[in-house]
Formats: structure tokens, C-alpha cells, sequence
């Protein structure tokens, strides 16, 4: 793993990730003659963040946080409520929902890094958050409209309003992640901190034997990541104008996150987008399907924990890139 | 305190015991196999499932479909431990867990979508013949009591098997410390298949006992999980009497809360209640170091 993040030039990464990035800008620009794709990919766009977001709990500091879809939504309630009520303008609902799953994601780490087994504690707590999210939602129903949700209407995204209404939050959300994508490569890659990264991705042990402060690394990647995940999921509920329980359960967020991730390959930048676009169109392909894609999403998770663990960056660098060399 | 206070402690007191039967499990699962077993709850639910099928449709008499049940729960269990976690197995330390942790969850999502799709409406409740009693102008049903005797005496046999028993201590000992039960001889992999059985053996029963006193459906599997997690981390994951005391503690936390403030809202508390414990004592209310 080591030799490859070191060894790699960095020109190939940052080549690779500014074609990734011009894709994002490009491709919608070609397509907005279809609505429905655009819809598709805007779809992507969200789900390559929440993946985002897993990838750099899991993959980067081994914290398996298994309430991302809980976080986003947790934060889009919070703001759908904020909007619905007329409580705040909808800028200050997104930056609230985003700072309360900052400082969720924040305790949770906190709380688990006290105890050695934190693989284990953060796994079991952040299932139990999910599970507690999905029972308040349901139960409140007052507040939160209980299953069916509730419906808010189109926000007034401010100087994006020239775009045609179908693009505006593809933009917002590629914005997103390409703002958040260039800082957390800057912190990986270029800083001192990211030294500090890389040695927790190898080995935590050791990385505590030369001095790093692995507590304060997890603890803070866990809340850049649940921000993410908050801002992330407020803007799937803008974008959805409906916000209710199935599209923040786990198996409509988490699920897809975490295939994304693995498939695409954890710890590494572009697992998520290769992973997500993947996902995209296999998605797309099973929709006939209708509830048994959870079945059939279980058993690709199954299947790749047990034979493709290391993703598909991973393999074109071992079995591809070699070709060229 | 009046009477229906009393019952909310009776009430609770079962939940406990049920939450112990299948934490213990986890436990015994985690300590043998350093795998913490995600998919526990969903092969009760597989269980119950099985027995309230059988009994809807075919007729077969109460008692051999709940063993029928209870077989299933077994088979799945054995099925995890065989093919499910053979890959898992190659790994070590952190990385053993983390895999295992997950490769049970992604199973329990697989085995969610099959149940549920499938059986949407197989509910169990098991009626017993038991009579209702009249305390001070409340009801009691006595099945309650019944079902807090059943699985208190489950818990014991348990118990003292693990203590008195050779495979009990073989099983302790392994717990304990692998290399020097491996130098005494002792077959992990045989052990590690019979403390999968033993643990899908008492979820099973968990899951009769649980139909008792209340219904149990598809979609309880996660619930269950959940809460023998917590019950697993509150007791100290290593420490089967800990999480005897912890599965107590919790069912009548639990259902303390669900009187006072909701079911809802209950868990919400109950969250915050284990976080505070954890925070007070972070290796488990028994105390024992990881």
C-alpha cells in the first residue's frame, strides 16, 4: 500500500483528478438536453459525496461509521423543518443541519477513541444512531411527518437561478465535492498532517509510536467527514423537495455508500467516483427490480468484502498500470 | 411505587433476560472468534419466521415448528460460521474484526432483503395456556412470568455449563488466551463451530421466548442486534457474566424509559444512558480490561 501512495508520481494524481473534475463540469453541459440523465447524475453526484465521506472514515482512519445516511439525515430534517416553518432562510438551515452532524460525528469519535476497540464501539454506536434516527422520524410524527415525510418547496438558490432548474444542484453538490475533494487532497498529500494520515492508514501502532496523535487525526477526520455528510444530505433534501424516512435509511444511503466505496477502493481519491458512476448505472439497470434490490445489493457487499476487498484503483495500479511500465 | 410500576419492572426484568440470551451469545461468538456477529438478530427473526410459516401453513403442531425454528436459527448460524466467515478467517488482529464485523453485516442486509420481501406478514406470537391473574384491580398475564422463569433457568444451565463443564472450560479458556489454550491442546475450529451453534441455539430460544410475551416480526431483526450490541458493550465484550448483569440492566432501563417518556424517545435516552456509562466506566460495567 505504502510504496504505492509514496512511489506514484504525483503529476499522474493531480492530471487524474482535474480530468475527473472537467468531466464533472462537462458531461451534464452535453446531456441537458435529456432531463432524466441529468437527474441520474445528479443522483450520482450526491451519492460520490456520501461515499466521499464514508471513504474517509473507513478508508482513511479505519472508523466504520455506519450512519452516514442517518447524519444526512438528521441534517436535512433540520433544515426542511427550518424551511418549512419559515424558522430560518435557507442558507442558515443547511449550515445549522451541517454543524450539528459535525459535532454528532465529532462525540462519536470522541467517545470511541477512549476505548482501544474502536472498530468495534464505533461500528455498534453508530448503528444504534441509525437506528434511533429512524425511530424518532417515524415516531414524531408531528414534527416530522412520520413515514411519509413531508414536502418543501424548490429553495431560491440565489445567482445559480440563471442555470436551468434541472443543473442548479448538480452544480452546488459537484461544487461540494470538488471544493471538499481539492482540501482533503491538499491536507493528504501536501501538509504535515497528511504525513500524519498516511501513517494512521498504515499502521495506527506504530504511527502512535513516532509521536502522531492518531486520537486527535480520527477525531477530527470524523468530523470534516459527518460535516460532509450533514451538508451533503441537506442538499439531497433541497434537491428532492421531499424529505422523508426511506431516503435517508440505511439501505437507500449507506448501503450504496459503502459498495461504492469498497468496489471503487477504499483509502485511495477516485474509488468514490469510479465506484459511484459504477453503481449509477448498475442502479439504473436493476430498477426493475423493485425491493429486492437490497437483496441483491447484500449480496454484492458480501461478495466484494470476500473476494475484492482492495477495489478497482487499487487493481488497474497493480494489473494495469504495470502493463505500461 | 404502585403496581403498574411493578409490572414495568417485571416487563423489564423479561426484556432483560431475553437481551442477556442473545448477548451472551455475541459475546461467546466475539470472545472465541473475534468476529462480533452482526447478522445475531436477523437469524432469530429466521427462526421465528420459519415456525410462524410452518404453523400458518402446514399445520404442524406448536412445538415442532418452534424446534423447526429453532433448527433453522442453528443452520444459519452454522452457515455464517462456515461460508460466510471462511474468508475472514485468514486475516488477524484489527483487521480480522473489522472484516468480520462487516462481512456479518453485509449477511444480515442479504438475509433482511430475503425475509422481508418474502414473508412480509410471518408474525409468531405464541399464546400459552397460562391464566391471568388479578392483582389489586391490574392484570397479570402469568405468560410474562413464565417466559422470565424459562429463560432465567437457560441462563443458569449456561452458566454453570461454562463453569463446571470440560467443553464449558475449554471454552472460557480460549476466551481467555488462545496461544496458551492451542499449547493445552484444545481444537479452535471445533470449538469455534460449537460456540456458533450454542449461540444461534439461545438466540433461537431468545426469539420463543420473546414470542411469549410479545409478537415478533420480519423487520425486529435490527432492533434485536442493536440492543444486544449495547448490552454486549455495556457489560464488557469479554465477559459473559458481565453481560448477564448488563442485559438486566438494560431491559429495565429500557422499559423504564418507554413508561416514562415513549417508546420513541426511549431509545433516544437509552443511547444517551450507555453513552454516560461508557463515559464512567469505559470497559463495561464489570470492568474488565480488553
Amino acid at each position: 500500500m505504502t510504496e504505492y501512495l509514496t512511489l506514484q508520481p504525483m503529476r499522474v494524481r493531480i492530471i487524474a483528478l482535474i480530468v475527473v473534475w472537467a468531466l464533472h463540469i462537462v458531461l451534464p453541459l452535453a446531456l441537458q438536453g435529456v432531463p432524466y440523465v441529468v437527474f441520474i447524475l445528479t443522483q450520482m453526484v450526491f451519492f460520490t459525496a456520501f461515499a466521499f465521506s464514508f471513504n474517509f472514515l473507513f478508508g482513511f482512519t479505519r472508523q466504520l461509521y455506519l450512519c452516514i445516511g442517518a447524519f444526512a439525515g438528521i441534517s436535512a430534517y433540520v433544515t426542511g423543518i427550518a424551511v418549512r416553518d419559515g424558522l430560518t432562510g435557507v442558507l442558515e438551515a443547511v449550515v445549522l443541519g451541517t454543524l450539528l452532524t459535525t459535532a454528532l460525528g465529532w462525540i462519536v469519535s470522541v467517545l470511541s477513541v477512549r476505548r482501544k476497540l474502536v472498530v468495534i464501539f464505533t461500528g455498534i454506536f453508530t448503528l444504534a444512531i441509525t437506528l434511533v434516527f429512524n425511530n424518532m422520524v417515524v415516531g414524531l410524527v408531528s414534527i416530522t411527518g412520520g413515514e411519509t415525510g413531508f414536502r418543501i418547496r424548490l429553495a431560491n438558490l440565489g445567482p445559480l437561478e440563471i442555470l436551468p432548474t434541472n443543473l442548479r444542484f448538480y452544480y452546488v453538490v459537484t461544487a461540494v465535492l470538488i471544493v471538499l475533494t481539492a482540501i482533503s487532497y491538499h491536507m493528504v498529500y501536501r501538509t504535515k498532517v497528511g504525513y500524519a494520515y498516511r501513517c494512521v492508514m498504515d499502521d495506527e501502532f506504530s504511527a502512535e509510536l513516532v509521536g502522531i496523535n492518531v486520537s486527535r487525526v480520527k477525531t477530527l477526520t470524523a468530523a470534516f467527514s459527518s460535516g460532509l455528510a450533514g451538508l451533503t444530505g441537506a442538499l439531497y433534501g433541497l434537491f428532492n423537495q421531499l424529505i422523508s424516512p426511506s431516503y435517508y435509511s440505511f439501505s437507500a444511503i449507506d448501503l450504496p455508500a459503502q459498495i461504492i466505496v469498497i468496489l471503487g477502493g477504499r483509502a485511495t481519491f477516485f474509488g468514490p467516483f469510479i465506484g459511484s458512476a459504477i453503481i449509477t448505472a448498475v442502479n439504473e439497470a436493476l430498477r426493475f427490480l423493485g425491493p429486492f434490490t437490497q437483496v441483491v445489493y447484500g449480496l454484492i457487499l458480501l461478495l466484494l468484502l470476500a473476494f475484492f476487498r482492495n477495489g478497482l484503483v487499487d487493481f488497474i495500479r497493480r494489473r494495469v498500470v504495470s502493463w505500461f511500465y | 411505587m404502585d403496581v403498574s410500576g411493578l409490572l414495568f419492572i417485571l416487563d423489564g426484568v423479561v426484556l432483560g433476560t431475553i437481551l442477556s440470551l442473545i448477548a451472551v451469545g455475541l459475546t461467546m461468538i466475539y470472545g472465541l472468534a473475534n468476529v462480533l456477529n452482526l447478522s445475531h438478530g436477523e437469524i432469530l427473526v429466521a427462526g421465528t419466521i420459519a415456525a410462524s410459516v410452518l404453523l400458518q401453513y402446514t399445520g404442524l403442531p406448536l412445538m415442532l415448528s418452534l424446534a423447526a425454528g429453532v433448527l433453522i436459527t442453528v443452520g444459519a448460524g452454522v452457515f455464517i460460521e462456515k461460508v460466510v466467515l471462511r474468508p475472514v478467517y485468514t486475516l488477524e488482529g484489527d483487521e480480522r474484526v473489522l472484516l468480520g464485523l462487516y462481512m456479518t453485516l453485509a449477511f444480515s442486509i442479504l438475509l433482511h432483503g430475503i425475509l422481508i420481501t418474502t414473508f412480509p406478514t410471518a408474525y409468531l406470537t405464541v399464546n400459552l395456556p397460562t391464566p391471568t391473574i388479578d392483582l389489586n384491580g391490574i392484570r397479570v398475564r402469568t405468560a410474562q412470568i413464565f417466559a422470565g422463569a424459562f429463560s432465567s433457568v437457560i441462563l443458569a444451565i449456561l452458566f454453570l455449563f461454562l463453569k463446571r463443564s470440560w467443553t464449558g472450560m475449554a471454552i472460557r479458556s480460549l476466551t481467555q488466551n488462545e496461544v496458551g489454550a492451542l499449547l493445552v491442546g484444545i481444537n479452535v475450529r471445533r470449538y469455534r463451530l460449537l460456540v456458533f451453534v450454542l449461540g444461534s441455539l439461545l438466540v433461537a430460544l431468545a426469539g420463543i421466548i420473546r414470542s411469549i410475551v410479545a409478537t415478533v416480526g420480519p423487520e425486529n431483526g435490527f432492533e434485536f442486534t442493536i440492543l444486544a450490541l449495547l448490552v454486549c458493550v455495556v457489560g464488557g465484550i469479554r465477559s459473559v457474566y458481565g453481560t448477564i448483569v448488563a442485559g438486566l440492566m438494560i431491559g429495565v432501563v429500557y422499559s423504564f424509559l418507554v413508561y416514562l417518556i415513549g417508546t420513541y424517545l426511549a431509545y433516544v435516552a437509552l443511547l444517551a444512558v450507555v453513552m454516560v456509562t461508557l463515559l464512567v466506566r469505559p470497559y463495561g460495567i464489570v470492568g474488565e480490561k480488553l
